[in-house]
């Protein structure tokens, strides 16, 4: 198919009928600014050929009618197969489809439709699409959307007859998306799909494996407490079996008859021993009986020695006790007497001392007195002295007179200092002068004041004082001395001084006075007088009294002999209580010897005679001798009691042990039982039985969907690379194709396309691979055009003419590689039609080839 | 015994099978069928005038049945007080289930006798049975060897009961336990009825074995069935009567290239009707068969499936014959047909191995399927 002319009105800006004209083999230009309506002139032929004319303008998708409303026609004249058709269309109002052919109508309407479909199977019907078109927008190769990528991938894999045989085509494909979606949903490329069937296998074969695992444990338990159950009962049975439970009783009671007998035997044994003993009992006491009347006799005999000795002992120490009381009544009375001295030589003493005492009070009492007419002395002059004190003046006031004093003789001195000074050096023959009366010579003389010097003959010369006169100053400093005196009661300084150096003089007596009376009478004088008042002697003093040395003399004589007396008196005492308890023992003797003498006739009364215990004593002895034999016997007859007791606690025991045993074991069954009870009525085992089923059908169901992974993998792997081969053979001539064209751009280059987008991927240039993502978008747009191109070619060699457009489709290309891709266009072009729209009419301008452009129809009249 | 004495011999009833290896739609309706089988086997003696039912072993599947099963078949055999249920413990039912056998004699109805001792027991005037309990799951010896020093009253016909296996047919691999197969004779036996094997045997005049009533495996192709026993004169008379509701069959499809191959499975299925809803089918298809063959056979197999209770069509042991005219059916050339070829020879290429073999001759069918539905 090849476009001739097209024809449109209402379409779009084209309000009026246009015409593009002349369309002819090889490159086509029609250059034109943008808005002129090449976008509007391709879309047309696009409408022409593959939207129906019964498709109504209001559709959204339809973009023919014009902004102000309209009809929209569109007329596509073509050459196909050396015959003339043209297509007309016209959507909305009085839409149409015609199709005529060398001028002929041949089809109408729907029939005009079908003739164009089979001009073109559109690319939704997955035919070829009889036009290659390159716009800006679809440079990329990315798959845009659905429509695209099916037109792509049609138009390669039907490219021809052969191409369809070679790579299966639709067929394949679909068995391809079939296999696909068939494993897709039991496996993902990690494994199971998610929920699809072979996950849910998978996970009901792990639950069931889970589930009979648990179920096989709970039946191992539950048979193993049967086991138990059993062995337990076994057990019981062994132990509660009659025979077995007679022959335990019947050895209990063996045990319990010999430990018995051998119990009376000791018993007996027992008993004669017993007796034995009770025998030879008897013969010691016949034997220790005649003995003891021997021994009694005897000591009968000594306690009376004994007694006649402590009688005579008694009555000794009873003497010897009578006179110590004597000698301890004598000691008595000395000591009385040294006493009574002793009391005599201590009064002696006392008076002596008292004596001394009042002595030392009237020494005493002479010396206060003296102090007390002191005292009063220096009591009447204290007021004269403390009057005389306070008189004159202070030490302030003297301290101001001096200051006044001062300051007086300061002025005064200043005011010499300041008086002019004058002396006469009198010519010979010059008269005296006098100043103030006194001569006036050589010396120089101050005159302090007004003053004047009469000179004779001469007048009277005034010396005055310069201004501020001193003499204020010492007229000041007098009055105030006259006041500071005058305060001071003082007519003069020096009388002042005087009279302040008397005041303190008069203080310092009237402290002196002061502190004497204190030192004299510190309590006060009437203290003093009352201090001599109590110092005044008693009436009733003794006359004379002994020295206090002789008195105490005597009182230590009368001491020490009151001090032998009591030792004495103590001696005696001692001597007549060891007497008295001498005398006391000595009574106590012998009356103890009495009283055993007398028990020991008693007991004698008490034995038997010596004949009678002889008799006595024999029979004892052979009765011993029989209770030996007996005894001997019966031990030697003796069974071991030891041995039967232990006998018949261990028979004890079996009993005991076998009871508790039987309790223990009914205890555990019970609890087997519960358990057993529990376990078998769930009915675990048909569980586990059925579980076990329904894991095997899993299984075998799981294995059943891998299986059908591998039958399904095997199938997609054998059918895609048959696919890749066919391929591989197909972009082979395609390849061909674009080689010289791509070379024409880049000397050495190669395109890779991928093998499921049939899309190119990579452009290999100078030996390095880049991906058509990271190209420029120049370089993209060059590789679409070229792709195209190829295709083109391709279909043209298979007779398919499909005519390329290329709408603004270089806008990225620079001049340089437009100029390659123009050789590139012109190189292929020989037998193929290139449409090129553009609004570059400069760089066009060197392509070459027809130029196109609209023209307006004018209506005939 | 003046008068003929007739019973019913039955075993394994397996009760409390929950048939988990088959779909779960199924199972229901199996465990149903399981449980009456009671009433259908009182209904036989009923039926053929016995008045005693002797089940020899394996009337309960485990040895711990659930309480329902349990006590839902006490309950049944207690239907019809005219009747007495003869239980000998069987090797899945051994007296080794000391708890089921306790709950048994607890629970036991008056007319279910538990025959749990090596003793005689006069079950009819003139007639004395000789049960042979199995005392575990494995006995390790012949159960049998008693009842030929039994002491029966004199005159009495004697009975034998046991469970276990005869020569080659026990089902388990075990012989420790084999019942010498001229037992009858050695003890004096007027009949002597078994239990264990699952299919009914005759093993010789007067030993047999019923089979169970309902199948529940396709080990045993048709319905389940007991023995309807009379005991009259030398020799006695054995009736099968059949009581199984549901119909198993395991059967081979053996194909060759060229022949019809739904066909020959249809020959295989029971006749179209009401009736297929009771049968449980399972062909295994063997040989070789072209890929239309197999096409054809799998689309007859889907179309006769939702007739059965359950129908199954196996054909991992069928191998695909490959010809020219299916690979040309597939295409003439290009990569479909690139891919089949190659397919094909991974299919027949020996030195692959077999489970990839398979997988290609199933790729191989898969495809064939493919565009047999596209075309």
């Amino acid at each position: 198919m090849k476009i001739r002319a097209v024809t449109l009105n209402d379409v779009r800006q084209f309000t009026r009928p246009v015409r593009v004209d002349g369309i002819g083999d090889g490159v086509n230009v029609l250059s034109a600014p943008n808005e002129s309506g090449k976008s509007t002139l391709f879309e047309a032929i696009q409408y022409a050929l593959f939207v129906k004319h019964t498709t109504r303008p209001t559709n959204k998708s339809f973009t023919l009618t014009p902004d102000v409303g309209g009809n929209p026609e569109v007329t596509l004249e073509i050459e196909q197969d050396g015959a003339r058709l043209e297509i007309r269309k016209r959507w909305g109002r009085q839409a149409h489809a015609e199709v005529w052919r060398n001028g002929a109508l041949v089809a109408k309407a729907d029939e005009a439709e079908a003739r164009i479909a089979a001009l073109t199977t559109p690319p939704e019907k997955g035919g070829p699409t009889g036009l290659l078109w390159v716009r800006q927008g679809l440079t990329e190769f990315a798959e845009k959307d659905a429509q695209e990528k099916s037109s792509r991938a049609n138009l390669l894999s039907s490219v021809t007859d052969e191409i369809e045989t070679m790579t299966g085509g639709k067929r394949m494909d679909r068995a391809l998306a079939r296999a696909r979606e068939d494993r897709d949903r039991l496996v993902t490329t990690r494994g199971a799909k998610a929920g699809g069937p072979l996950d849910t296998a998978e996970k009901e074969v792990a639950a069931l494996s889970s589930e009979a695992e648990a179920l096989s444990a709970r039946a191992a338990r539950l048979r193993e407490a049967l086991e138990a159950r059993r062995a337990k009962r076994r057990s019981l049975q062994a132990l509660t079996e009659p025979d077995e439970v007679a022959l335990r009783k019947q050895r209990l009671e063996q045990a319990q008859a010999a430990f018995e007998a051998a119990d009376r035997h000791a018993a007996q044994l027992q008993m004669a021993e017993q007796r034995l003993q009770n025998t030879a009992l008897t013969c010691r006491t016949l034997e220790d009986q005649r003995a003891g009347r021997e021994k009694t006799e005897a000591q009968v005999a000594q306690l009376a020695r004994a007694l006649d000795e402590a009688g005579a002992r008694a009555d000794a120490a009873q003497a010897k006790a009578a006179a110590a009381e004597a000698t301890l009544t004598d000691a008595g009375k000395a000591e009385q007497a040294a006493r009574a001295d002793l009391q005599r030589a201590e009064a002696q003493v006392q008076a002596a001392q008292d004596a001394l005492i009042r002595q030392e009070n009237d020494r005493r009492r002479a010396a206060l007195q003296a102090d007390l007419a002191q005292a009063e002395a220096l009591a009447k002059r204290l007021p004269d002295l403390r009057k005389a004190a306070e008189t004159g003046p202070d030490a302030a006031q003297l301290d101001a007179i001096d200051k006044a004093a001062r300051e007086l003789a300061v002025a005064q001195d200043l005011a010499e200092a300041a008086a002019p000074r004058i002396a006469f050096d009198a010519a010979p023959g010059a008269p005296d002068l006098h100043l103030d009366g006194t001569p006036l010579g050589p010396e120089p003389r101050s005159v302090p004041r007004d003053t004047a010097l009469d000179l004779p003959g001469l007048g009277r010369l005034r010396i005055l004082p310069a201004s501020g006169d001193p003499s204020a100053r010492v007229a000041r400093a007098r009055a105030a001395l006259a006041a500071a005196l005058q305060r001071a009661g003082a007519e003069a300084a020096e009388g002042a001084r005087a009279a302040a150096r008397a005041r303190i003089e008069a203080g310092q007596s009237l402290r002196a006075a002061s502190d004497d009376l204190r030192r004299l009478a510190p309590e006060g004088i009437d203290a003093l007088k009352a201090e001599i008042a109590r110092l005044a002697p008693a009436d009733d003093a003794p006359a004379d009294a002994p020295s206090l040395p002789d008195a105490q003399a005597a009182r230590d004589t009368a001491r020490r002999a009151e001090a032998v007396s009591q030792i004495a008196t103590e001696g005696a005492r001692t001597a007549r209580d060891h007497a008295r308890e001498a005398a006391i023992g000595a009574r106590h003797d012998r009356d103890s010897l009495a009283r055993r003498l007398e028990e020991a006739r008693a007991h004698l009364a008490t034995l038997p005679e010596g004949a009678g215990m002889d008799d006595a004593l024999e029979a004892a002895r052979a009765a011993l001798s029989e209770a030996r034999t007996a005894r001997d016997a019966l031990r030697d007859a003796a069974p071991d009691l030891d041995a039967s007791r232990a006998a018949l606690a261990r028979a004890q025991s079996v009993m005991r042990g076998t009871e508790e045993e039987a309790n223990a074991l009914q205890r555990e069954l019970a609890a087997l039982d519960a358990t057993v009870g529990t376990l078998s009525g769930e009915g675990i085992e048909e569980t586990l039985v059925d579980t076990q089923a329904r894991l095997g059908r899993a299984e075998r169901m799981r294995d059943a969907l891998r299986h059908e992974v591998d039958v399904l993998n095997a199938l997609i792997g054998a059918l895609e690379e048959a696919q890749s081969s066919a391929r591989d053979r197909y972009f082979e001539p395609v390849l061909a194709e674009l080689r010289p064209m791509l070379r024409l751009l880049w000397p050495g280059a190669e395109l890779r396309f991928d093998g499921d987008s049939l899309l190119p991927v990579e452009l290999i240039r100078d030996g390095r691979a880049e991906a058509i993502g990271t190209l420029s978008g120049g370089t993209r747009e060059q590789i679409a055009l070229l792709v195209r191109l190829a295709f083109a070619r391709l279909l043209a060699r298979q007779g398919q003419h499909a005519p390329v457009i290329l709408d603004d489709a270089l806008v990225f290309t620079d001049d340089e590689r437009m100029e390659a891709m123009f050789d590139a266009l012109h190189a292929q072009a020989g037998d193929l039609q290139i449409l090129v729209l553009s609004c570059r009419n400069r760089a066009l301008r060197q392509l070459g080839g027809t130029k196109l452009g609209f023209e307006e129809i004018v209506p005939v009249a | 015994m003046a008068d003929a004495f007739t019973f019913l011999h039955s075993a394994d009833l397996h009760l409390g099978r929950r048939f988990g290896n088959l779909p779960e739609a199924l199972r229901g309706r199996l465990i149903e069928a399981r449980h009456q089988i009671i009433a259908r086997l009182a209904q036989a003696a009923r039926d053929h005038g016995a008045r005693d039912i002797l089940l020899a072993g394996d009337t309960f599947d485990t040895e711990t049945p659930a309480e329902a099963t349990l006590r839902q078949a006490l309950h049944a055999m207690a239907d019809d007080a005219s009747l007495t249920w003869w239980l000998l413990p069987g090797n899945h039912d051994s007296l080794g289930a000391e708890a089921l056998w306790e709950d048994l004699a607890r629970q036991a109805p008056g007319n279910l006798r538990l025959l749990t001792r090596e003793a005689p027991e006069r079950i009819a005037p003139g007639v004395t049975l000789l049960p042979a309990p199995l005392p575990r799951r494995h006995a390790g010896r012949d159960l049998t060897q008693w009842m030929t020093g039994a002491a029966t009253p004199e005159g009495d016909l004697r009975l034998g009961l046991a469970h276990g296996g005869i020569q080659s047919f026990s089902e388990d691999t075990r012989d420790e336990g084999i019942i010498p197969p001229d037992r009858a004779q050695s003890a004096g036996l007027a009949y002597l009825a078994l239990g264990d094997w699952h299919g009914q045997k005759q093993v010789g005049p007067r030993t047999a074995y019923s089979g169970t009533p309902e199948f529940e495996e396709f080990r045993h192709t048709g319905r389940g069935a007991c023995l309807a026993v009379t005991l009259r004169g030398e020799a006695p008379v054995v009736k099968t009567v059949e009581t199984g509701t549901f119909h198993w069959a395991e059967a081979e499809l053996d194909l060759v290239p060229g022949q019809d191959a739904p066909g020959v499975l249809d020959a295989l299925l029971p006749p179209p009707g009401a009736a297929r809803r009771d049968h449980l089918l399972r062909i295994h298809a063997r040989g070789r068969a072209t890929l239309e063959a197999q096409q054809a056979l799998r689309a007859a197999a889907r179309q006769a499936e939702p007739d059965f209770a359950h129908f199954r069509l196996e054909t991992a042991m069928l191998d695909t014959e490959i010809t020219e005219a299916d690979l040309d059916q597939l295409d003439h050339g290009g990569a479909l047909r690139a891919a089949a070829d190659r397919l094909a020879a991974q299919a027949g290429d020996p030195a692959l191995a077999e489970s990839e073999r398979r997988i290609a001759s199933g790729a191989l069918n898969r495809l064939y399927s493919y565009l047999a539905d596209d075309a």
